[in-house]
């Protein structure tokens, strides 16, 4: 009790330095807490990009492709589906609900999807977050659009506006090669931003894609005088012959399992039907090496701040020779000198500690709506992580450690200061 | 920030799909097993798929005509239908009663064959928070690789088992 009580006192006796190295060690804790805990938000944000979806099927090809293009829209299908393909699956008494894509056109480098009322009634993301409108509302008409809050955002749309999109996938610079000019859209809402790639697309019906292409012929707009007005057009009239994808939500998850075999063994057409959330997984273990060079930095920042403290209780040394001897002077045994630099190292790595969990949770509080929003990216508040307690009573212990090589020191002075004449 | 984000998807992607695409869709000494449970809270009811290449298993995988051959089938289908506890280690606190559905060897085309096998499973007390273990190769040695697919309630993870080692968490 006497040791910490010296101990505190001498750390106290020598505030400045003590102030130092605390926020020294304090900040390298609460970079190595807080990467630890934006690397979870990560890794749970991209898996909750899309929620309670239990396949995605499309045409047969990649997994990857698959999920890159309904869930990121990257890349583009091999082939598509055959609409009494998506009819058959959508009406299998397994099935809850589906929601239909059909994508390859876009507008100023953002995809397009042709979708239906399911799309905004069922998407999930983040668990159970759901699709709402910032302003205006879905599409009803047929030339009607709902725009991605980035779309919006960057291009400055709002409800009312025209939009005419673009056959193809055309650079966010300008116009593709062919624009479906003749037939715009009307913007009857903006979604609320998501975080997700649902942010970055325009929104229309299905009988919307099949509208702009009425009139085109192998790929090849109208000749002149054969175009087909838009006002001649309905939802009604309009035939959808194909899609490029669908999200597809089973009655059971033990149902999945089966759909996914059937699909994949479906004779009409070759399919394949993937289960999101492990694709999600495979694709995160790959591009999740950055978390490890990242953890790998941390640890040096760490180390960095422990050789500050260590650099700090060795220096302090010379200037406590006195203070030292006295001490010994007084009785105090080698024992009572070690355990008080010891204790002294350790007591400025828990403060130390304290003060980097403290600063992460501030500033989690403060920037995680900003985060959120701007990044996408999910920093959960929540106590340290069973690793994050690893690396705190590891930084402890490696504190406490540490203080032995200044106290081994101070013991070593006290001994020849005790036979020298002056000090 | 999007774009890089973008082009390191696609870069990734592009790995991923080439690992998907060299992985053999019957690679011998391997097996895939996808376990489904609607909920993991209460008394989960669930099911098991197994499938391995016929040769892991039975140890050919010509068709059997020989009453020899017939016999290792039997043998082989039987006790992977017995040990199936053994070799996916359910949490023992749940209580998992594990029955067998089915167990086949099906064709595949160029002479090769699979093991395919169906289990139910019912237990008494929930799996949340739990962790479930494998034990593939104390039963059958060749099988040493072993993907698993977990869907639990909104869960959806997987887990590549090399010589037994590794473990799924339900979540909470």
């Amino acid at each position: 009790m006497l040791v910490l009580s010296l101990a505190y006192q001498s750390l106290k006796n020598r505030v400045l330095t003590t102030t130092l190295t605390v926020i020294s060690i304090g900040l390298s804790i609460a970079l190595l807490i807080g990467v630890e805990n934006v690397r979870v938000g990560a890794r749970e944000s991209f898996a909750n990009t899309i929620s309670q979806t239990d396949l995605i099927v499309g045409a047969r090809g990649g997994s990857l492709q698959l999920l890159l293009y309904s869930v990121f829209r990257i890349g583009a299908a091999t082939n598509n589906i055959t609409y009494q393909t998506y009819e058959h699956w959508k009406n299998h008494p397994a099935v809850a609900w589906t929601i239909p894509y059909s994508l390859g056109d876009s507008h100023r480098g953002f995809r397009v999807v042709g979708t239906d009322e399911n799309f905004y009634t069922h998407y999930r993301y983040r668990r159970d977050r759901s699709i709402t409108f910032e302003s205006g509302r879905l599409p009803q008409d047929v030339f009607e659009v709902a725009l991605g809050s980035d779309v919006a955002r960057t291009l400055g749309y709002k409800t009312g506006d025209k939009v005419v999109i673009t056959h193809g996938v055309a650079t966010a610079a300008g116009r593709g090669i062919l624009d479906h000019g003749d037939k715009p859209f009307t913007v009857s809402g903006v979604l609320k931003k998501t975080a997700t790639p649902v942010d970055r697309s325009l929104y229309i019906q299905l009988e919307g894609i099949s509208a702009v292409h009425i009139d085109w012929t192998d790929g090849a707009p109208p000749m002149p005088g054969e175009e087909v007005p838009a006002a001649k057009i309905t939802k009604q009239t309009m035939k959808i012959d194909q899609i490029t994808s669908f999200l597809l939500r089973s009655k059971s998850r033990i149902d999945t399992l089966r759909l996914q075999r059937e699909i994949s063994t479906y004779s009409e057409e070759p399919l394949q039907a993937i289960i999101p959330g492990l694709t999600l997984q495979e694709l995160w273990r790959t591009i999740g090496y950055a978390e490890d060079a990242l953890t790998v930095v941390t640890f040096f920042v760490i180390i960095v701040g422990l050789l500050g403290m260590l650099v700090s209780l060795y220096t302090s040394l010379n200037e406590r020779r006195r203070e030292m001897a006295i001490l010994r002077a007084i009785g105090a045994g080698p024992v009572k000198i070690i355990s008080l630099l010891v204790l002294e190292s350790f007591l400025l790595s828990i403060a130390g500690c304290v003060l980097g969990v403290a600063l992460v949770y501030v500033l989690s509080v403060t920037f995680q709506p900003i985060v959120e929003q701007h990044f996408g990216l999910y920093v959960p508040i929540q106590a340290p992580t069973m690793t994050g307690w690893i690396y705190l009573g590891a930084v402890a212990v490696a504190g406490l450690l540490i203080g032995f090589i200044p106290a081994w020191k101070a013991y070593r002075n006290t001994l020849s200061d005790g036979l020298s004449v002056r000090l | 920030m999007f774009m890089r984000f973008t082009v390191v998807l696609v870069v990734a992607g592009m790995a991923v799909f080439g690992q998907a695409r060299s992985r053999k869709a019957h690679e011998h000494g391997s097996a895939k097993v996808s376990i489904a449970f609607e909920t993991a809270t209460g008394a989960p009811k669930g099911v098991i798929a197994f499938e391995a290449p016929a040769e892991s298993v039975v140890g050919f995988e010509h068709e059997a005509k020989s009453v020899a051959d017939k016999t290792k089938v039997a043998a082989a289908l039987r006790m992977l239908a017995a040990r199936f506890g053994e070799m996916v280690i359910l949490p023992a606190v749940s209580a998992c009663k594990v029955t067998n559905k089915s167990a086949k060897v099906e064709a595949l085309k160029e002479q090769h064959s699979e093991v395919h096998a169906e289990f139910a499973v019912a237990c008494a007390k929930p799996l949340a928070g739990l962790e479930i273990r494998f034990g593939f190769m104390k039963v059958f040695p060749k099988i040493h690789d072993v993907e698993v697919a977990l869907l639990a309630g909104e869960q959806q993870s997987k887990a590549d088992v090399e010589n037994d080692k590794g473990v799924l968490k339900i979540a909470k």
